[in-house]
Parts: structure tokens; C-alpha cells; sequence
């Protein structure tokens, strides 16, 4: 069984380390110079008081309305880390995904022209890592 | 089975094509029509091979997308011959889209600097790769298909100007490799196709989303009701959140 990217919204600040440590994890490559962070997979919302937050991130559903909706199936199951990834030149941008994610974890960018979600960064995702509450973790 | 390619052999499975194969090697061979997503369709040309069967049989020129893997096959991707085709082709269609920057490379790289034909007089970017018809079929909109012949052919809506069965998802544009169908976005009007669409209201924040016919052809190839195309991802991340929130007690 691969290990499961775990959500304890309970746990959460509100902080929002994991949108920059996603963000940071997913670099676009720039026209000129150094590569620049990424439009980020995960949000936290806050809600306060007191200071709080819900993380939503791609829960990876194993009836995922993403995949089932894609006419090319460039939305795959990565059998490794049971990820969801987007297979970038199977997809023909049509967005269905986006329209069918029913928690809004498929998104659009616009520069790229390219959809994007959570791909647990290979297996080792980089908002667990950095949650300070440890309201997101990597867990066997 | 083994395949030889440029004196490599190397094994293959049944079901890939000489191109994939190829690529899987590291083999360059230049395409246009070529998308992962979408069926082979061996229009571009530009991935023909020299391929002979057995050692001994006819050489032939076939092209490699299209071309099922067998053992024992011989297979030369950049012969003298095969080189003078893609630039004949890259040639005519320098003719066609002298502006399309993938072929101004491509031409290039085959020693074409500038067309030796007759330069159409009123071009566009479109080089006929068919990526857009495919996907459009793909989609299940089936909006678009081809029309007319040599520098006469054309990508086109039924009868030219039908424009009935377009969605407006937009997936045509974006998968252009040349940015040669004009999409523009103002508002909540979406015109395409000579077609304005209007893009439906997210019902939380009011953003545009997609097309109405768009959340229908969804619908019904979903068997979901429309309404559960029309929000807008950061609401339905928001509405998410609320819903946790509400599970794990505020």
C-alpha cells in the first residue's frame, strides 16, 4: 500500500505554508532566467476566529470524475504513489476536468495553456513536508 | 520482437508503432499531425522512414505513426531520400504558412530557408495538422473536418460556415500548434467559430466559466445534471472547505 497524503483540517493554522511550498515544488520555466514558482495545488482557507484553516487539496477519489470525464485519458492513476497526473501531451485542453472535478481540484493555466492538479509530488509531498501542525502528512 | 532502426537493434512490443518505438530510443523523427492523445492519422508525412522487411525485400517509404512494429523489420529514419521528402514538404508548406514559426524551424533544420514555390497569397498559421479535428471528435462535438484539396485544403465547419454542432469549449484552439483559430474571451461572450457563445455564470461569485452548450454536451455524456458543471473551481474549493468544515466541527 503506498502511503496516503493525510488531511486533519483540526490541526490546521491557517498559515498557508503548504500553497508557497507547492507553489515552490511546481516551477514554470521563464522566458529568460531562473525558473519561477507555480500556480499552487492546494489551498487553506482560513477561517478565523479563532485562526484556522481548511486545507483542500486533490483527494485522488478512486472514482475520479476527472479521469472518467477525459476523452484522452491523459488523466491517469499513477500505480506508484496512487496519484492522479496529468499526462500533458495526451490532453487536448479541453477542461472537462476542471468543469468535473466536484471539488474544484482540476485547474486552468491560462499562460501554459495546460491543466494542472496535485500529483503528490512524486510521492513525497512538499506541503506535508513543510505543514507545521502537521495538519497535512505523508502517512503509511 | 526486434526491430532494426539507423543499425540499433531493439526491441519492440506488438501493439506500438515504428514512431514509438523510435522516440522511445531517443530517435528524433520530425511530425506535425502527431498528438499522444488523439488516433495516428498520417497526414503531415513528415514522419516517413525508409523500412525494408527481412533484409532482402523492396525498400519503402511508409509512414512511421502509422506503421505497426514487426519483427525483423529494417528501418532508416534519415536517408538521403527520406531528408529531400520532408524538405519537399516542408517546402510547400513554408508555400502555405510562411508566418507558422514550427515550420519556419522545421524548414530550417531541412535546409529550406525560403519556399521555391509560389507563396499563397492570403496565408494563415494553419498547417493542416488536423490536431484540432481529432480533438474536436475526441470531445465528441465532431464540430470540424477538411475541405478542398493541395493549396485549396482547408480546416472547416460543414458546408463552411455550420457552426451548429461547436460546443465553444475551445479545446480546437488550445490544442493548435500554431495558434491558427482565433478564440477571443470578453466577458462572458466567447466567440469562435464565427459563433458568439455565452459562458454561464458561476452561481456562487458570478465569474464566467464555460459555455452553456458546453455544460449541456458534459451533461449529457456524464448523465449529470448541468448545474454540476457551472461553478467556478476556487467557489467549488470554497464550498469544499465549508463542507469539512461542517464534518470536523467549526
Amino acid at each position: 500500500m503506498a502511503k496516503r497524503l493525510t488531511v486533519t483540517p483540526s490541526r490546521c493554522i491557517g498559515c498557508r505554508t503548504c500553497e508557497i511550498a507547492c507553489a515552490f515544488s511546481h516551477p514554470v520555466g521563464a522566458p529568460a532566467g531562473p525558473p519561477l514558482p507555480g500556480l499552487t495545488r492546494i489551498r487553506a482557507f482560513p477561517v478565523r476566529p479563532p485562526e484556522r484553516g481548511i486545507p483542500v487539496v486533490c483527494l485522488q477519489c478512486d472514482q475520479a470524475a476527472c479521469a472518467k470525464v477525459c476523452p484522452t485519458a491523459a488523466l491517469q492513476r499513477d500505480d506508484q504513489t496512487g496519484a492522479i497526473l496529468v499526462h500533458e501531451e495526451r490532453c487536448i485542453r479541453c477542461r472537462a476536468c476542471v468543469w468535473a472535478c466536484p471539488w474544484g481540484n482540476v485547474g486552468f493555466d491560462g499562460v501554459r495553456t495546460q491543466v494542472y492538479k496535485c500529483d503528490l509530488c512524486g510521492g513525497d509531498p512538499q506541503c506535508a513536508r513543510y505543514c507545521p501542525s502537521r495538519a497535512l502528512e505523508q502517512l503509511d | 520482437m526486434i526491430v532494426n532502426i539507423n543499425g540499433r537493434d531493439l526491441l519492440a512490443s506488438p501493439e506500438e508503432t515504428l514512431l514509438q518505438v523510435a522516440r522511445r530510443n531517443g530517435i528524433p523523427i520530425p511530425t506535425l499531425c502527431e498528438h499522444a492523445g488523439l488516433e495516428p492519422w498520417g497526414g503531415c508525412r513528415l514522419c516517413v522512414v525508409e523500412m525494408t522487411r527481412g533484409g532482402t525485400g523492396p525498400v519503402r517509404v511508409v509512414p512511421s505513426c502509422l506503421q505497426p512494429v514487426e519483427d525483423g523489420l529494417r528501418v532508416e529514419t534519415h536517408t538521403p531520400r527520406i531528408l529531400r521528402i520532408r524538405a519537399v514538404l516542408l517546402d510547400l508548406l513554408l508555400a502555405r504558412t510562411p508566418d507558422a514559426r514550427r515550420i519556419q524551424e522545421l524548414a530550417l533544420e531541412h535546409g529550406v530557408k525560403r519556399t521555391s514555390f509560389v507563396p499563397r497569397r492570403d496565408p494563415d498559421k494553419c498547417i493542416l495538422c488536423n490536431i484540432c479535428v481529432r480533438a474536436c471528435a475526441a470531445v465528441g462535438a465532431d464540430a470540424l473536418g477538411t475541405a478542398g484539396r493541395g493549396a485549396a485544403g482547408r480546416i472547416s465547419l460543414p458546408f463552411g460556415d455550420d457552426a451548429s454542432a461547436c460546443v465553444g469549449c475551445g479545446a480546437c484552439a488550445l490544442s493548435c500548434p500554431t495558434g491558427a483559430i482565433e478564440m477571443t474571451d470578453r466577458g462572458s461572450e466567447r466567440r469562435i467559430w464565427g459563433r458568439t457563445f455565452q459562458r454561464l455564470p458561476c452561481p456562487s461569485c458570478g465569474a464566467p466559466t464555460l459555455t452553456r452548450e458546453h455544460a449541456a454536451h458534459l451533461a449529457g455524456r456524464s448523465g449529470l445534471p448541468a448545474e454540476s458543471f457551472g461553478a467556478c473551481e476556487r467557489c467549488r474549493r470554497e464550498q469544499a472547505s465549508r463542507l469539512f468544515l461542517d464534518l470536523v466541527g467549526k
